[in-house]
C-alpha cells in the first residue's frame, strides 16, 4: 500500500515555545503536545515521539502491530517523563505530560488497517467518501459533558474548560490509551492534529481543505495557516495522510525527489515557527 | 405555627427550589426536575447522611449535574456541599464552588451563628423580604438560618472573597457566570457604599488564604479561553502563587492540602465518596499519593493550553458491575446487564488510576471460571470463539476498545450489500451473552429458541442463549453454541 503523508508544526500566534511534537515514520503517526510548562511540556511530547519513534524502527511490515505495542511506547514515554525528575523552585516534582494522537499502519487478520489510539485532546478524523468524521473521543471533561448531554459538539468547542483533559502521557500513573481498528481504505484520508487545530477550525472548514486539496502537504499548510489567521492561540500541529493504492501519486504531486527527507523520518523539534516534511513510501 | 427564632430558616422567593428539613437544607438549581426535589426531600427527611443527599442528586452523573449546595447539621459542625454558581456563607466565611469541576466540599467544625444559602452572587442582595419556613419545599433563591441580624445581608466574607477571586473567570458548568463578579467587587472595594455590604470591622478575611487557590485556578483556565491579558496574568499568578491549590478542591478524590490552613475553622475538600454502600462516607481519603502528585502539577500548568485535571474513578459515571467497587466507583443505579455505550467510556475512565488488574474487569473481557466458551456458528461455516467481543459485518472496523480487549472483526460476503460495513456486535457481559445491532442499514433479527423472530432496534442489546440464531441478512446467519461441558 502506497502512503504518502505532510506534516506541519507552528508556534501559533500567542506562544513563546512549541511544545507539540509530531512524527512522521510510516507506519507510525503521531502528534504530542506536551503541557506542563515551558521545557516540561517540551520534555514530555518530545518522549512521545521518541517512544513512538523506537516502535517505528521495529516494524516489520509483515508483522502485525498490537495494541499493547502501543500502550508499552505510552509506557516508556511515561517512565521517560518521570525520570526526567523536574522539580520546581518549591522543590515539588513537577508534573509533565502530553497528550498523544496516533495511528499506525500494519497488517490485521491479513489486510491492511490503521490502528488509531489517543490520550487526552489531540485528535484523529479520517475523511472517507468525502465525509469528515472525528474518529477519536477526546479524554477531556468537555467531552463528558458532551457525552452525558449537557453539552452540544459547537458549544464544546467554545467551552471555557474545553482544554481540561483527563488522561495525558505524564509522570501520573500508568495511563491507557483508547484504540480504534480503522480498514486503511483506497482513497481514505487521515488527519491528526493537536487541539491548536481544533480550537480554531470546526469540523466543516476542516473538512472542506481536507477534500479541496489534494497534496497531503498542501492540505497541512493550508491548514495551519487557516487555525493562525484565525488566532492559533495555541501551538498547531497536523498530520495529514494518505493511502492510496496505485494512484497515490496522483494525489501527491510534489514527487519524492523535491524533498530528500521525505522518506525519512519527519520529527520536527519544537520552537521552529514553521516547519513541515512530507513523504511517501510504500507499506507494507 | 411555629415561632421564628433561630432555627427557623427564612428564605426569599425566587426561581430556585429550596428544601427544609431538621437535619439540614438544600438549594438546587430550577433544572432539577420536581422526582429529583422529591427524592432528595424524602432522603433529607429521612435522616440519611449528606452523602446520600448527594447521590439522590448525582446518581445520573456528574457532567450534567446542575448547581446546588447542601448543608446538613452534624452535632456542632455543618457539613456543606457547593456545585456551580451557588454560595453558602456560613458565619463569616463563604463557600463557594467556582472554577470546580464537581463540587467543593467543606465541614465548618464550629456552628457558625448563622447560615445563608445563595443562588449565586448576584442574589448577595438577600434582605429583609424573607419568609419563615420550618421545614419543607419554596422556590426561592436565598435561604439563611441563624441570628437574624446577621444574616439579612451578604456577609463580608462574601465581599472579600469575590474581591480576592477577582482574576477568575466563569468556569464551564455554571450556569450562573461569575460575571457578576465586577459588582461585587466594587461593592467590596467601595466599603460603605452599600449599606448591606458593609464589611464588619476587625473581621478576618481568613478565606483569602484558601480562596486564592481558586482564583488562580480559574486564572488557569481563563488562560485557555482567550484573552491574552489573563493569560499574562496567570502566568505570572502561578510560580509567585504556588499556594494550597484549587487542585485539591476541584476534585471530590483529593486528599486535602496540608497548607490548608487549619484555624480558619472550615476543612476545605473532604474527599466525599458517593457510593450506596456508604450512606455516612468517612471523610477519609482515598486518594493515592501518586495522584495527589499529580494534581500537584494542575497550577503548574498556568501558562498553558492544555491542562490535566485528575480524575478518579467513580467520578465519571456510574460503573458498570464487572468493574471493581473498590475505588469509590458508583455502584448504585444499574441492574447489571445493560451497560450504554457511555458507561463503558466510564468504566475505561474507571480504571485509569487503578490498579492493572482492573482492567481485566473491563467489558468483554471473558469470565475466566466457570462455563465452557460459546461459540458462534456462521452460516459461512466459520466458527467464531466469543471469548472477547465479536464485530460482525462486510468490512468491520472496531471502535473505542481498551488494549486488552480488542474485539475480533468477522467479515462475512454480502453480494447484495444488505449487511452494514460493521452490523452487529456479539460480546459477554457478565453471565450473559448480549447481541447488538450496531445501527445497521437493515437491521439483525434474533430468534430465540422457542420464541418468534425479533427484529433488534439499533443499539439495542439482548441477551440470548445457546440455540439462538442471529440474521444479518443477505443469507448470513449464524447460532450460538455452547459446548457440552
Amino acid at each position: 500500500m502506497q502512503v504518502a503523508w505532510g506534516v506541519g508544526t507552528d508556534t501559533g500566534g500567542r506562544r513563546a515555545v512549541n511544545e507539540d511534537a509530531v512524527l512522521a515514520t510510516p507506519p507510525v503517526f503521531v502528534v504530542a503536545d506536551g503541557m506542563g510548562g515551558h521545557v516540561h511540556g517540551e520534555l514530555a511530547s518530545r518522549a512521545v515521539v521518541t517512544a513512538f519513534e523506537e516502535l517505528a524502527g521495529r516494524c516489520d511490515p509483515d508483522r502485525e502491530v498490537l495494541p499493547e505495542e502501543i500502550q508499552a511506547a505510552i509506557r516508556t514515554a511515561q517512565r521517560t517523563i518521570r525520570g526526567a525528575g523536574e522539580h520546581d523552585p518549591q522543590g515539588r516534582p513537577v508534573t509533565a505530560g502530553s497528550t498523544v494522537a496516533g495511528a499506525v499502519l500494519t497488517v490485521h487478520e491479513s489486510q491492511p488497517f490503521w490502528l488509531v489510539f489517543n490520550v487526552g485532546d489531540s485528535r484523529i478524523y479520517r475523511l472517507s467518501e468525502g465525509e469528515l468524521a472525528q474518529v477519536s473521543v477526546d479524554h477531556s471533561v468537555v467531552q463528558e459533558m458532551v457525552d452525558a448531554g449537557a453539552l452540544g459538539p459547537e458549544d464544546a468547542r467554545r467551552h471555557p474548560q474545553r482544554n481540561v483533559i483527563t488522561r495525558a502521557v505524564d509522570t501520573g500513573p500508568d495511563v491507557d490509551a483508547d484504540f480504534w481498528r480503522l480498514r486503511a481504505g483506497s482513497r481514505d484520508r487521515l488527519l491528526l492534529c493537536s487541539d491548536g487545530l481544533t480550537d480554531e477550525l470546526g469540523d466543516a472548514e476542516i473538512g472542506a481543505v481536507l477534500r479541496e486539496v489534494d497534496s497531503a502537504q498542501d492540505a497541512v499548510d493550508r491548514l495551519i495557516a487557516a487555525a493562525i489567521t484565525g488566532g492559533a492561540r495555541d501551538n498547531v500541529s497536523v498530520i495529514v495522510v494518505d493511502t492510496a493504492g496505485a494512484d497515490v501519486m496522483a494525489t501527491a504531486p510534489r514527487p519524492a525527489s523535491e524533498g530528500d527527507e521525505g522518506d525519512v523520518a519527519d520529527t520536527v523539534p519544537r520552537g521552529e515557527r514553521r516547519t513541515g516534511g512530507r513523504g511517501e513510501a510504500r507499506w507494507p | 405555627m411555629a415561632m421564628i427564632d433561630e432555627q427557623t430558616a427564612r428564605y426569599r422567593t425566587g426561581t430556585w427550589t429550596a428544601v427544609v428539613t431538621a437535619s439540614g437544607s438544600a438549594l438546587l438549581h430550577p433544572s432539577y426536575a420536581e422526582e429529583d426535589v422529591i427524592a432528595l426531600w424524602q432522603s433529607m427527611a429521612g435522616g440519611s447522611g449528606i452523602g446520600e443527599w448527594l447521590e439522590t442528586l448525582a446518581g445520573g452523573g456528574i457532567t450534567g449535574l446542575a448547581d446546588f449546595a447542601l448543608v446538613q447539621r452534624a452535632g456542632s459542625e455543618l457539613r456543606v456541599l457547593v456545585r456551580g454558581g451557588a454560595v453558602v456563607i456560613a458565619g463569616d466565611q463563604a463557600l463557594r464552588a467556582e472554577g470546580m469541576s464537581t463540587w467543593r466540599e467543606a465541614v465548618v467544625s464550629a456552628a457558625p451563628s448563622s447560615v445563608t444559602i445563595l443562588a449565586g452572587d448576584d442574589v448577595s442582595s438577600a434582605d429583609e423580604h424573607s419568609f419563615p419556613l420550618v421545614g419543607g419545599v419554596v422556590r426561592a433563591d436565598a435561604l439563611t438560618w441563624g441570628a437574624l441580624d446577621e444574616t439579612s445581608g451578604p456577609s463580608p466574607a462574601l465581599e472579600s472573597q469575590a474581591a480576592s477571586s477577582d482574576v477568575a473567570t466563569p468556569v464551564g458548568g455554571n450556569p450562573e457566570p461569575a460575571t457578576d463578579a465586577p459588582a461585587d467587587r466594587e461593592s467590596g472595594s467601595e466599603p460603605g457604599s452599600d449599606p448591606e455590604a458593609a464589611p464588619e470591622p476587625g473581621v478576618p478575611a481568613e478565606p483569602e488564604e484558601s480562596e486564592p487557590a481558586v482564583a488562580d485556578s480559574s486564572a488557569t483556565y481563563s488562560s485557555a479561553t482567550d484573552s491574552s491579558p489573563a493569560d499574562a496574568s496567570a502566568a505570572d499568578a502561578g510560580p509567585s502563587e504556588p499556594g494550597p491549590v484549587s487542585e485539591a478542591t476541584m476534585h471530590p478524590g483529593i486528599e486535602p492540602s496540608p497548607e490548608l490552613p487549619a484555624e480558619s475553622g472550615i476543612i476545605d475538600s473532604l474527599p466525599w465518596s458517593v457510593r450506596s454502600s456508604q450512606p455516612s462516607p468517612p471523610p477519609a481519603p482515598f486518594t493515592a499519593p501518586g495522584e495527589a502528585s499529580a494534581t500537584a502539577s494542575a497550577d503548574d500548568d498556568v501558562d498553558e493550553h492544555t491542562i490535566k485535571v485528575p480524575r478518579r474513578g467513580g467520578e465519571t459515571g456510574p460503573a458498570a458491575p464487572p468493574a471493581p467497587a473498590a475505588d469509590g466507583a458508583w455502584e448504585g443505579d444499574h441492574d447489571g446487564s445493560t451497560v450504554l455505550v457511555s458507561d463503558v467510556a466510564a468504566m475505561r475512565d474507571a480504571t485509569v488510576t487503578g490498579a492493572p488488574g482492573e482492567s481485566a474487569a473491563r467489558s468483554g473481557e471473558p469470565a475466566t471460571s466457570q462455563q465452557p466458551e460459546s461459540v458462534l456458528l456462521l452460516s459461512t461455516g466459520i466458527r467464531v470463539p466469543l471469548d472477547r467481543p465479536v464485530l460482525i459485518g462486510r468490512a468491520p472496523e472496531s471502535s473505542r476498545f481498551a488494549a486488552r480487549v480488542e474485539p475480533r472483526l468477522v467479515t462475512v460476503p454480502s453480494p447484495q450489500q444488505d449487511i452494514s460495513r460493521t452490523h452487529v456486535e456479539l460480546r459477554r457481559e457478565g453471565d450473559h451473552l448480549l447481541v447488538t445491532d450496531l445501527n445497521s442499514t437493515n437491521g439483525t433479527i434474533v430468534v430465540l429458541p422457542g420464541s418468534a423472530p425479533r427484529r433488534l432496534h439499533a443499539g439495542e442489546a439482548v441477551p440470548v442463549r445457546a440455540g439462538t440464531t442471529v440474521d444479518l441478512g443477505d443469507g448470513v446467519t449464524g447460532t450460538i453454541e455452547t459446548p457440552a461441558p
